[in-house]
């Protein structure tokens, strides 16, 4: 069974720096899974490789059937993948309304207005602050917009790469139940945080990383009892 | 292995022994005029080889005729107005240039990129207007003319061409003497490491503003001996020759020959002040011409004239394999 | 006497500054966006001027149309040049600096041959002068005002409002994300060196109306539009239409009272004291 998505023995190099090392992961559609681990331990550059911005080495990423690793961003995108980057990064000399518009920039159909409705139900706050220059958010707005312009890329499968960095405990929260509510709506996501307790309240299964490999893989009921995940990651 | 090693230095050496007999005896093989082309194909090489300094570190200087033109102008009024000799006046030019450098530098070698390059345009055109605009000391548009030759040493009163040619191309070696023990030392590492990334060595521990300074100082100091050489060869001088046309051609001549070696800014100027004089019936064209050979050079051939042996070895080794 | 002298240089200054500013726009756009100097840029405004008057004055081709096949043309050049010279060696600013050199070289080697070295003079478009207060302004000055003002109009709507233009600001502000957005880099510079070259020839045509077209005329201008972007800040677009305007300005005032030498080290002396203690210039972003 072909699944949703799929990650072959991925290889990723900086140069010549090892970055990640035959990572493979599948994702079924409209699952959340997750991946945790230190900093600097790959996650983020798996994201990169899936959305096409850092090219795999080695190694297949296969979305609904087709190979993707070779194609360029803006394709990927329009196959109906959106990534959140890591620090938010929104585009700080644009107004919230011209970052949403950014995020449906390859979209050629007419489902835009509709989306961007479904946006501020999520986000209710940007609807009052559209004409504001994204620079001049607070942090947990920043991190509503980036996710919010990537929803307006209307995908199927989101990259949320570490929503809750820098964010108090009751923003986060509400960040978690807003990606519950994407996911809902059948959105496929992809969650990469060093948050290990969030991440497993939100996502079924979920990756270990370390140096760049992975190095244990499983349902987060389960590995919510494994010892090492326990000392490691949720500091129990 | 070793033995491959020494017969690649003994190669060096003969090269060089080679080519230092055939500059040698250039003056009795030549006429005059070619012997000229020689002299300005030194000085350009003192310039672009200076420069180099600068190119190496990532900063590009637009400054340097303007420090050619300080030379000029210390050595030539201190000869024409105070009578000092040339043979002192040679170093006082290199020193006024290497202190205003150092006054310039200490500000603007902060900038990085394109910062700094317009900085030291702004410097050239501040430069190149004062000389033009004051005439009192400094003859205006005009210039300065009938400027002495050096003093005479013994027999060698510079009356005829030769007598220039190997004052200079004394000069001239001298200089890349300097520059080639300074890229094999300590200086040449740390200057190579901050120019392939200044955070990263600043790390490291090495003092980046300070070899920058140290490298603006001495690659201005000789941009000024060449103007001084130049002035008292050339017997006159206006300051519209050093601007924005020198500027780009000594950027031209090092990144043509070849920024990686010491001699390759040499190689440059050497290939583009003679490609020309063979196109002598063409000489409208050389402007195109030598434009056209930077596109390419840049396009194909980053490394410069001096990285072609290695290319074509490298081409040779992909066809074999 | 005293006011009319201060209106008439005031109003030679702005007209002078709006040219200044299209040049400059072009300038700052390629810098702020493709993070580069453009070195061929005098050219470019010289290549706008001269095609103007091979279209109009030599072919008679109608004033209007001339320019905008001139700017056209230059900024098809523009794609040309970015695509082919420019793309292969983006990630090194020593040798994209350099090739531009090399072109700016080449452009004025190339008008130099094929129309000759000496002035050209564009006919007469619009004749007349319009007095007003005791100051004069020619039509053809009042004109370059107007269209700069368009252009400058024209510019910031298609910044602001359309898609092309939000691509531009994306990619200036973070390229790797403008990028997994579908904003791409190749298309975004593209499009910006071209609308950088059009300004540049706009500005040329303009100002060859005005006074005459020669092969030299791009340095001058050129020089002055990296002092002012460096005035304004440079990659910032209000910093540009402000430097333009305060060093046409000053440029007029200085060359009334002081004469044209001390009016031009001004402007480098500014321009060097802001790149020593300002870099940011006037309006730019850190």
């Amino acid at each position: 069974m072909s699944m949703f998505l799929e990650l072959k023995n991925i290889t990723v190099h900086y140069g010549k720096a090892e970055a990640v090392r035959g990572a493979s992961l599948d994702l079924a559609e409209g699952e959340i899974i997750t991946l945790i681990g230190a900093n600097g331990a790959g996650k983020s550059t798996i994201l990169k490789t899936i959305s096409g911005v850092k090219k795999p080495t080695t190694g297949e990423i296969w979305f609904q059937g087709e190979r993707i690793d070779k194609l360029s961003p803006e394709k990927i995108v329009t196959r109906g993948i959106a990534h959140v980057p890591e620090r938010r990064r929104i585009f700080p000399y644009m107004s919230v309304q011209d970052n949403l518009k950014a995020g449906a920039y390859l979209r050629k159909d007419n489902q835009i207005a509709p989306d961007l409705e479904n946006v501020f139900h999520h986000f209710s706050l940007l609807k009052k602050r559209l004409k504001q220059m994204a620079g001049t958010l607070s942090g947990g707005e920043q991190q509503m917009l980036a996710m919010a312009r990537g929803l307006m890329a209307g995908p199927s499968l989101m990259l949320l790469d570490e929503p809750s960095l820098g964010l108090a405990p009751l923003l986060v929260m509400e960040i978690a139940n807003i990606v519950i509510e994407i996911n809902k709506q059948g959105v496929g996501i992809i969650l990469v945080e060093q948050n290990a307790i969030l991440a497993f309240r939100l996502a079924k299964k979920a990756y270990v990383l370390e140096t760049g490999s992975i190095v244990l893989e499983g349902d987060t009921g389960e590995l919510l009892n494994d010892q090492r995940i326990k000392e490691k990651y949720l500091g129990i | 292995m070793v033995s491959l090693t020494l017969r690649r230095n003994i190669g060096s050496l003969v090269t060089i022994a080679v080519l230092f007999s055939a500059l040698l005896v250039m003056p009795t093989l030549f006429s005059s005029y070619w012997i000229h082309v020689l002299i300005l194909m030194f000085l350009y090489g003192i310039l672009a080889v200076s420069l180099r300094q600068m190119l190496i570190l990532g900063q590009v200087s637009f400054a340097h005729p303007a420090f050619m033109a300080i030379g000029a102008y210390t050595s030539t009024m201190s000869v024409m107005n105070l009578g000092l000799p040339f043979w002192f006046t040679i170093f006082l030019a290199g020193f006024a240039s290497g202190v205003i450098a150092l006054l310039l530098g200490v500000p603007v070698l902060r900038l990085t990129g394109p910062y700094f390059f317009l900085a030291t345009f702004a410097f050239l055109e501040v430069v190149r207007m004062i000389f033009t605009h004051f005439y009192i000391p400094f003859g205006g548009p005009m210039g300065i003319y009938n400027i002495p030759p050096p003093n005479p040493i013994g027999p060698i009163d510079f009356s005829s061409i030769s007598h220039f040619y190997y004052l200079i191309l004394v000069v001239f070696i001298i200089t890349l003497l300097i520059f080639y023990s300074l890229e094999r030392s300590r200086f040449g590492q740390s200057w190579h490491a901050i120019g392939q990334s200044h955070l990263l060595a600043e790390s490291l521990g090495i003092n980046v503003m300070g070899y920058r300074v140290l490298a603006f100082v001495i690659a201005c100091f000789f941009a000024g001996i060449a103007g001084a050489c130049y002035a008292h060869y050339i017997t006159h001088m206006s300051p519209m020759e050093f601007g924005l046309v020198l500027a780009v051609d000594c950027i031209v001549w090092a990144v043509v020959g070849g920024i990686s070696s010491v001699f390759g800014p040499v190689v440059g100027a050497a290939v583009l002040t003679f490609i020309p004089q063979f196109f002598k019936f063409t000489a409208e064209y050389e402007a195109g011409l030598s434009a056209v050979i930077f596109m390419i050079i840049i396009l194909f051939l980053r490394g410069g004239l001096v990285s072609l042996p290695q290319v074509i070895s490298e081409r040779i080794r992909k066809q074999k394999a | 006497m005293e006011i009319t002298f201060l209106l008439q240089t005031l109003i030679n200054g702005i007209q002078i500054g709006f040219l200044y500013v299209l040049m400059a726009l072009g300038l700052t756009l390629i810098f702020g966006i493709m993070h580069m100097i453009n070195f061929a840029h005098g050219q470019l405004y010289m290549l706008g001027g001269f095609f103007l008057w091979w279209f109009f004055a030599i072919h008679h081709v109608n004033y209007v149309l001339a320019i905008l096949l001139s700017v056209i043309i230059v900024a098809v050049v523009g794609l040309i040049v970015e695509r082919f010279l420019l793309r292969p060696i983006r990630d090194q600013e020593l040798y994209v600096m350099c090739m531009t050199i090399a072109l700016g070289q080449f452009f004025e080697f190339a008008a130099r041959t094929v129309w000759g070295p000496l002035d050209k003079a564009i006919p007469s478009v619009l004749p007349g002068i319009v007095k007003f207060a005791g100051v004069a302004i020619t039509y053809k000055r009042l004109m370059a005002v107007v269209v700069g003002i368009a252009l400058v109009i024209g510019l910031y709507l298609f910044i602001q409002r359309t898609k092309a233009g939000l691509a531009m600001r994306a990619v200036e502000q973070d390229p790797e994300v403008a990028t997994t957005y579908g904003m791409g880099i190749n298309r975004t510079y593209a499009l910006v060196f071209s609308l950088g070259a059009l300004l540049a020839a706009a500005s040329g045509a303009l100002m060859g109306t005005i006074m005459v077209v020669n092969p030299v005329m791009g340095t001058a201008p050129m020089l002055k539009s990296f002092m002012i972007i460096i005035l304004g800040g440079m990659g910032s677009i209000p910093g540009a239409i402000a430097g333009g305007l305060i060093v046409g300005l000053m440029d007029s005032f200085f060359s009334s009272l002081f004469g044209i030498d001390i009016a031009y080290i001004f402007v480098f002396v500014v321009a060097f004291t802001f790149i020593i203690f300002r870099p940011k210039g006037l309006f730019g972003r850190g």
